[in-house]
């Protein structure tokens, strides 16, 4: 989420209880911030378990056939700049022994795409963000809990949400417009 | 107070924060300046004597046929197996739900990166014209040549690479959201923007949680077959050869168990003071004191048991060169520096029986005794295998002894020099106990006491 309505909780139970509040208000573009996770929150806010490992899988996949088939290749022709690497009479085609490197490939693989796919999905890094501007938001990793509202959210309204976001029990509030483009 | 606590007291969020991110920002304690001093002057000693063997060449050392393979190779397996223990708190004891790796798992996993640091410098060194280092790996060279990737020694640069990346990635990751409570609670200004910037605007927030839970979770999972290959794959070093001591199927589970029980050792080593220094006991107890005595123990038995497969083996097997070896120069002592093997046996194989009793796995000085000795015995061991094989191989009239030269020395306890300075940076600059996963475990134990 971008701006919006920003309520600062004391605990988690509230952050949850709040959350399922805005949701039954029939707010659906919210956000949480929170030190830890907090058991609930993701079915209060309605989201969804992530997906990424099936992004993650397929480039794994590739990264392990292509590099079982180069070792064939370059150790096992003599095609494409390839070289028969003939060793104690073994065969050029002797998987078995292009296993461990495969397996290292498809480990290192999936670790720097199961990163990269992270900080893509979530738009890290990103050193600024209106959310930094709510009250007190440093201590939002420290033991405070925040509901976030966006302003593009069909029922966003500045002065009632606020209002709503007081009534649930939010120790503090404050409005903060997004960056515009 | 019970010692099965895992977090004594009932601190808020507040005062575990300010308690865990304090050591970034407090006044030095005097034993961290002095340590820093002694570290930092042994980590001088190594680029000093590491920089003569590049400069020099490796005849500085004691290696020399047969002896091909010795100090360099030996303190290569036992940083790497030291390395072990910290992925293995953090990626099996995650996927296998151990509550008690929480506090000391960014510690073990920092001692995992350090350690292989020191690993990697040693096959490096051994090149002897360590600049060509990257011949291992393959690229279209304009020599039309490529690695032998049958051979073991692609394997190994293939899987340290592989995993010392993967440590790095693992351990950041988990690091991020502790780096954006530094950058929020830190005093100084120039604090709060180094720390924000390596926090890469980390906000807490849902929507990055269940994606960044997920991430974390796939690391542990990848790095959990990843921790049970790269000794595996070291042992292949040894494994595919042909040499009397080496050539043995038994040698990947020996070399995982010995690696997990070296390391488990060293985290005892680094903790029991750290948890001292920096006042740490009411989130590192005597119940992780407990349990890392216990994997110990077992490790410990895996380890012995290991060692009379191996003799059992080459008995049952009648090889005249692998009997000489294991029995003869080992067991009844003909061969040179067969000290060093009954070393290993006293360290690996009785000392670690001390664990059994209660009494001495909670008195923290036993323990630490034992951590050291353990690691002596660790390091005996590959000793053992590497050099005490290699002076006694197929003919006799190729023996030799191997004796260190002080260059040797010089660069192995320069490495444990340079290995205690990394560490004591990690234990000022960032956060060694996880402050999000210990507050999401205070949370959960508070939930679980209130449905009770």
């Amino acid at each position: 989420m971008e701006g919006g309505v920003f309520g600062e909780f004391e605990n988690g139970e509230k952050l949850v209880a709040a959350a399922r509040a805005f949701k039954q208000k029939g707010y659906a573009r919210m956000d949480a911030f929170m030190p830890c996770p907090v058991h609930g929150i993701e079915d209060a806010l309605g989201l969804k378990r992530s997906r990424l490992g099936w992004a993650v899988f397929p480039i794994a996949m590739v990264a392990v056939i292509s590099v079982m088939s180069a070792m064939c290749w370059l150790n096992g022709t003599d095609i494409f700049g390839g070289y028969h690497l003939n060793v104690g009479g073994r065969g050029g085609f002797s998987y078995p022994a292009y296993v461990p490197i495969t397996f290292e490939a498809g480990v290192m693989t999936s670790a720097l795409s199961g990163l990269l796919l992270l900080f893509y999905v979530c738009g890290l890094p990103r050193l600024s963000h209106p959310a930094f501007d709510a009250g007190n938001f440093e201590r939002a990793t420290i033991d405070r809990f925040y509901i976030g509202v966006s302003e593009q959210d069909g029922k966003f309204n500045g002065e009632t949400t606020k209002k709503e976001m007081k009534e649930l029990g939010a120790v503090s509030v404050s409005l903060v417009p997004g960056d515009k483009p | 107070m019970s010692s099965d606590a895992l977090i004594l007291g009932n601190p808020t969020d507040a005062e575990l924060s300010d308690q865990l991110l304090s050591p970034a920002w407090t006044p030095k304690h005097k034993l961290w300046g002095l340590a820093f001093t002694i570290t930092g002057a042994g980590a001088c000693m190594l680029f000093f004597f590491a920089g003569w063997s590049i400069v020099t060449g490796i005849g500085l050392w004691g290696n020399n046929v047969p002896v091909g393979w010795a100090f360099d190779i030996i303190n290569f397996v036992w940083w790497i197996g030291i390395g072990h223990a910290g992925t293995f708190i953090s990626a099996v004891l995650l996927l296998l739900e151990q509550k008690w790796r929480t506090s000391i798992n960014r510690f073990a996993e920092a001692m995992t990166l350090f350690a292989v640091m020191q690993a990697g410098l040693f096959p490096l060194l051994h090149m002897g014209r360590p600049w060509f280092g990257y011949w291992i790996f393959p690229y279209p060279a304009t020599m039309k040549t490529w690695p032998n990737f049958k051979s073991a020694l692609p394997w190994d640069a293939a899987a340290i690479s592989t995993y010392f990346t993967v440590s790095l990635l693992f351990w950041y990751i988990g690091l991020i959201p502790d780096l954006a409570s530094l950058r929020d609670r830190a005093p100084k200004k120039i604090q709060r923007v180094i720390y924000g910037i390596f926090a890469l605007g980390w906000r807490g927030s849902a929507d990055h949680y269940r994606h960044y839970r997920l991430i974390y979770g796939m690391f542990a999972g990848l790095a959990t077959p990843l921790v049970l290959s790269v000794h595996s794959i070291v042992s292949c070093d040894f494994a595919t050869s042909v040499v009397p001591g080496w050539h043995s199927t038994i040698f990947p589970p020996y070399f995982v168990a010995g690696a997990i029980f070296s390391g488990f050792a060293m985290v005892l080593t680094l903790m029991i003071p750290a948890r001292k220094i920096f006042s740490m006991e009411n989130v590192i107890t005597m119940k992780h004191v407990d349990n890392l005595c216990k994997m110990i123990l077992v490790t410990g038995l895996i380890v012995t048991y290991s060692y009379f497969c191996d003799f059992f083996v080459a008995w049952y097997g009648g090889e005249a060169p692998e009997l000489y070896t294991m029995m003869d120069a080992l067991l009844f002592r003909k061969g040179p520096h067969w000290e060093i093997f009954y070393l290993t046996v006293f360290c690996n194989c009785i000392v670690p029986n001390m664990f059994w009793f209660r009494w001495f796995r909670q008195n923290l000085y036993v323990v630490w005794g034992i951590s050291i000795l353990v690691n002596v015995g660790m390091w005996g061991e590959r000793f053992s295998i590497i050099v005490l094989s290699l002076q006694r191989d197929f003919l006799p009239s190729a023996w030799a002894t191997y004796n260190p030269t002080y260059v040797d020395w010089g660069i192995f306890t320069g490495t444990i020099f340079f290995f205690s300075f990394l560490f004591i940076l990690f234990l000022r600059f960032v956060p060694f106990v996880p402050l999000m996963e210990v507050k999401e475990l205070k949370h959960e134990m508070h939930h679980h006491q209130e449905s009770h």
